[in-house]
């Protein structure tokens, strides 16, 4: 019984940590290209969930199925991270880590505020079927959090073919490394920012939708309120490497859940900070050295 | 006989958050301006020196309403103003102390996301720590000093005097400061740690300084909020209040802290002035003809008619104040260019 | 929207008369706060005299929510207020004065309530307020007491007010301690429920003060009936899963389990439960009881869920008194429907301190906090002529009658507290729709 109860609060780690994954290696893709920390990569979760609600809902006009409703969110916000990135970040890009950073403060409180703005503070949730937890060897599941597993897995063995196996992914660790070698050697590395954009914002907003997925209701809020969770993970594996980004997700996952069942219900949030923290003083670059 | 109706009131209570606001961006640039730290927590700070008012000066929990705080000292007014306010000052600074010591040797992104992660950890103890907060009740019975011998209006006018005292003094106390030798230290560590290590300065040490000096400035104007107010509620203190403070800096010119005063009072003007928009529309439309009635509406009619639309659009300005300043003139209206150079600089 | 914007308009018409208002009336910004200090003299009217014809209005804060979460509340209770007003200034108003109303935005949020109860107070010099809600009673109510404020309110039914009120605050609205008394009661005992005698009940309730309120009077009343509390967990509101909360809550194996959180909070708890395969029932406060829970909520998880709710007071409904309202604030208001959550119970209250500031006025004496306050039992108590509006009771106190006011939630009689007693009605929710399982009477408590 005991031994039952620690294995299912783990398991409801990994599968928070999924969502997690997803969105601190989005996030940890674009500081490899961009060198800087997004605060406004909240604000693509919150897109993605609410993009998807309302085409899902027949907000536009018309009413998709769900997955097709949730790819199309995640195109968008992909777009849009595209959009944001232009208009905001790369006419400042020559101009170092500290106004970039504050610049994406000042997007967060834009692109938040509009949406609550136009759709108000009403409490939203995506049009899932609400499900009974079935036994899969011993741990009780829903089958929407194995997919959430199953999609977060996939979503970073994508990221893996993506880095190792592609064209893109090795300009990528190219600008990343050392962005004007990597010009120098022929790579139009503001492409390789766009592109990159576009990944971290989709992975943000698909982030969103897992998200949405297991914690409905939610606000306009949700992605600002997420994101330090997030920022813990990638800190924990080290800023700009995925692998660390995902060993940290998991990590902060389950810490969150095992403490919320064996401490206090209501620090949720704090067990991610203390891990980080103590691991800053031990080993300020991470648990994972090491480029990509 | 009453001395202030209306707007002037508005004003005055507007003038007393300026203040407060003035108080706590100076503290912020101390950090950021002049040693060039990037504290997204300062909040924690303002909330630890609230609380200390709050706590040092709360009447027993069984005369108050709803009350589940054990800890008080009940110190009686007006005597215990200023110990109230050391108080507050040595909380904040006792704070910035222990987040110090964990995160001003860190990068600007660590540093950054440390201090954000630390403050969301203090407002989750202010909320579940009722034994020493009351909780999401909050502290609703913060003496205000002199209240019981003042009319409502003269003790509003002396408060705001006061509060405008406190922020000259601060501020010509800091500008003392950052003229002095530990001023240029300060700024040594912020444009070149390499060469400040050189000169035999442990910069940690240095950082560590700078952040319990802001954080002190931040705990004191934390007081002067409590006993203006004289409610302490954990709702108070949420990241918004950091990034409006950042706001104001970087309007105002960061590492001046003549822009730091200026830039706090434009932003809590622009804010407060927005709680008109509806008054205005409103008187707008009926002072208009009656044949140019539905011009406004008409207009108006494409945005979306939710009560959080003009809140939103609110802090909408803030944001594009950041990327404004930031983009065309990150000096802000008093800052010094070359000052600002050093900032943007990576180790 | 055109409801809305008419209505901002006809209330600011004049933000101009307001301010002038506050211009002309200067001379009695220290009043109130001498008050505690000075013996409380008339120095309101009197000063107010020179204050030429447009400033002599009697002014009236509603202190409520007017946007955020609970903007709801403000939207239901102003239109009531302003309709009964504008019955009052129709009959030539209290003692020839008109009256007009002063809102203040408490925002759900305690320090803009003290603001808001600050200007009230302070710089508007409000004759007496309705309001505001239990979530920021804590933050304002010893302004307003200090103040010498008479204080109704629909809207506020925490305990914190229990043995508080009876000088300066009354309440139209039952208390929750008696509210939580009926959940304890209608879930010990199928006659009320209609569907068991539940034995085995679980308390789950949010960390804030609107919720809190609750806790003690639900427990101490189901053991006080028989029954066995297996865990009373206070929740942090707002967060994104509660998983750990409800495997906790079912680790203590109970029958029922009653939440007392936020219509959101209520949904990720009630289906985290369903996912966990929770058997027992659930019992929902005020707060849920209403279509917008259900209409967010699966109908598998809110099956046989029971809710609280306050019940029509049979007087009024049979003497069609209800019907009347409701037909005449849907008009008034341009609402779908007249039954809006407290909607009746405002109009109880601004009747009452309607009527209580005539008999003031017929008395003779000056209409000051402390006088207002003390006729507010004596128009709401028998005996004498019973009456059911401020138009019938203002020609009965003008006449030199005591009256008692008869309200639509109650008999309004106000016990020494300031508090009523009203009788409940506990719903169960079936596919989607709340109908009543029972009733409970006041004497059932």
């Amino acid at each position: 019984m005991v031994l039952d109860n620690l294995i299912q609060t783990f398991v409801f780690g990994i599968v928070e940590g999924s969502v997690i994954a997803v969105g601190a290696v989005g996030l940890t893709l674009s500081y490899g290209v961009t060198r800087f920390i997004n605060f406004a990569y909240g604000e693509f979760l919150t897109y993605g969930a609410y993009l998807a609600v309302f085409i899902a809902g027949g907000l536009f006009g018309v009413s998709l199925p769900l997955p097709v409703a949730i790819a199309v969110a995640v195109l968008l916000v992909g777009l849009l991270g595209v959009a944001v990135s232009r208009v905001f970040f790369e006419p400042i890009s020559h101009r170092g880590a500290l106004p970039l950073l504050i610049t994406s403060i000042g997007v967060s409180f834009i692109l938040r505020n509009l949406l609550q703005g136009w759709v108000g503070v009403d409490a939203r949730q995506l049009p899932v079927p609400l499900l009974r937890r079935k036994d899969y060897f011993g741990v009780q599941l829903t089958e929407l959090e194995v997919a959430v597993i199953v999609v977060g897995v996939v979503t970073m063995l994508l990221v893996h073919l993506l880095l190792q196996r592609t064209m893109l992914g090795k300009r990528m660790r190219a600008t990343s490394g050392n962005r004007s070698l990597a010009e120098v050697a022929g790579i139009d590395t503001q492409r390789v920012v766009r592109q990159t954009w576009f990944i971290s914002a989709a992975a943000g907003a698909l982030s969103g939708v897992l998200y949405a997925i297991l914690f409905a209701p939610f606000r306009p809020g949700v992605g600002f309120a997420y994101l330090i969770v997030i920022f813990a993970a990638t800190l924990l594996g080290g800023i700009g490497r995925p692998y660390g980004a995902m060993l940290g997700a998991f990590i902060i996952g389950i810490a969150m859940n095992l403490g919320s069942a064996y401490l206090s219900a209501n620090y949720t949030r704090a067990y991610a900070f203390v891990i980080l923290v103590a691991v800053l003083l031990v080993r300020p670059e991470g648990i994972r050295g090491g480029e990509f | 006989m009453a001395l202030l109706t209306g707007w002037a009131a508005f004003l005055v209570s507007v003038g007393t958050i300026g203040c407060i606001y003035g108080l706590l961006t100076l503290g912020l640039n101390v950090h950021y301006g002049y040693t060039g730290l990037l504290n997204f927590g300062h909040v924690a700070f303002f909330a630890a020196g609230a609380y200390a008012s709050a706590i040092v000066t709360m009447p027993p929990p069984s005369e108050v309403t709803n009350a589940s705080y054990q800890i008080w000292f009940n110190l009686p007014m007006p005597y215990a103003f200023p110990v109230s306010l050391a108080a507050a000052a040595v909380v904040g600074g006792a704070l910035a102390f222990l987040i110090g010591l964990t995160s001003v040797r860190l990068g600007t992104h660590y540093l950054a996301i440390a201090t954000f992660a630390l403050a969301g950890v203090f407002s989750d103890v202010l909320v579940n720590e009722a034994w020493l907060t009351n909780g999401s009740f909050g502290m609703n019975s913060v003496p205000k000093p002199g209240r019981a011998m003042l009319s409502a209006d003269v003790w509003q006018l002396s408060y705001l005097l006061f509060a405008a005292g406190s922020l000259l003094a601060v501020y010509l106390l800091l500008e003392r400061l950052m003229n002095a030798p530990f001023g240029r230290l300060l700024k040594g560590v912020r444009e070149s740690e390499a060469a400040a290590k050189t000169l035999g300065k442990d910069t940690n040490v240095v950082k560590l300084k700078s952040f319990v000096i802001g954080g002190m400035v931040a705990g004191f104007a934390g007081g002067v909020y409590a006993h203006y107010l004289g409610s302490v509620v954990t709702a108070q203190f949420i990241p918004a209040v950091t990034f409006t403070v950042y706001a104001g800096m970087l309007l105002g010119g960061a590492a001046s802290n003549t822009g730091a005063v200026v830039g706090a009072f434009t932003v809590v003007a622009f804010r407060e002035s927005t709680r008109f928009i509806t008054t205005v529309y409103n008187w707008i439309q009926s002072t208009l003809p009656d044949a140019l009635s539905g011009v406004l509406p008409t207009v108006f009619s494409p945005l979306p008619n939710n009560p959080s639309f003009i809140p939103s659009m609110r802090f909408v300005v803030i944001g594009v104040l950041f990327v404004l300043v930031i983009r065309y003139r990150p000096e802000g209206l008093f800052g010094d260019p070359s000052e600002i150079q050093a900032l943007g600089e990576e180790d | 929207m055109g409801i809305e914007r008419r209505r901002l308009i006809k209330h600011t018409g004049g933000l101009a008369g307001i301010t002038a208002l506050a211009g002309c009336l200067g001379g009695d910004g220290d009043d109130g706060s001498n008050g505690d200090t000075t013996a409380p003299g008339g120095g309101d009217d009197t000063d107010t005299g020179g204050g030429g014809g447009g400033g002599n209005n009697i002014r009236i804060g509603v202190l409520l929510p007017f946007s955020g979460d609970y903007g709801w509340v403000g939207a239901n209770v102003l239109p009531v207020v302003e309709m009964l007003v504008e019955e009052i200034n129709d009959g030539g108003g209290i003692d020839g004065r008109q009256v007009s109303i002063v809102q203040g935005d408490t925002e759900a949020s305690p320090d803009a309530s003290v603001s808001a109860t600050n200007r009230l107070v302070n710089v508007e010099n409000v004759s007496a307020v309705i309001g505001p809600t239990s979530i920021t009673m804590s933050a304002v109510i010893d302004t307003l007491v200090e103040n010498e404020v008479p204080v109704v309110t629909p809207t506020a039914g925490t305990t914190s007010l229990d043995d508080r009120g009876g000088e300066y605050v009354f309440r139209t609205v039952s208390s929750d301690s008696l509210g939580g008394r009926a959940i304890a009661r209608a879930a010990r005992d199928e006659q009320y429920n209609s569907i068991q005698d539940y034995e085995r009940m679980a308390l789950m309730v949010g960390n804030e003060e609107v919720f809190q309120s609750f806790k003690e009077p639900i427990r101490s009343s189901f053991e006080e009936f028989g029954g066995t509390v297996t865990t009373t967990m206070d929740i942090r509101t707002g967060k994104a899963s509660y998983t750990s909360e409800v495997q906790s809550m079912m680790d203590s194996d109970p029958e029922i389990t009653v939440l007392v959180a936020s219509v959101e909070d209520s949904i990720k708890i009630t289906e985290a439960g369903f996912q966990a395969g929770y058997e027992g029932n659930w019992f929902a406060t005020q707060d849920q009881t209403n279509q917008d829970f259900l209409s967010q909520s699966d109908n598998r998880v809110t099956n046989d869920m029971l809710g609280l709710n306050a019940a029509t007071y049979q007087p009024a409904e049979e003497a069609g008194r209800l019907q009347g309202f409701f037909d005449a604030i849907t008009e008034y208001a341009g609402w779908d429907e007249g039954s809006r959550v407290f909607a009746t119970n405002t109009y109880d209250a601004m009747n009452v301190l309607g009527l209580a500031m005539s008999q003031v006025a017929a008395d003779g004496d000056d209409l000051t906090g402390p006088n207002v306050a003390a006729a507010i039992p004596t128009v709401a108590r028998p005996p004498e002529q019973a009456v059911t509006s401020y138009s019938e009771g203002a020609s009965a106190t003008a006449d030199g009658t005591d009256v008692d006011y008869q309200g639509l939630v109650g008999p309004i009689d106000f016990d020494d507290d300031g508090d009523i007693v009203a009788p409940f009605s506990i719903r169960r929710a079936q596919d989607g729709a709340w109908s009543e399982a029972g009733r409970l009477p006041p004497e059932a408590l």
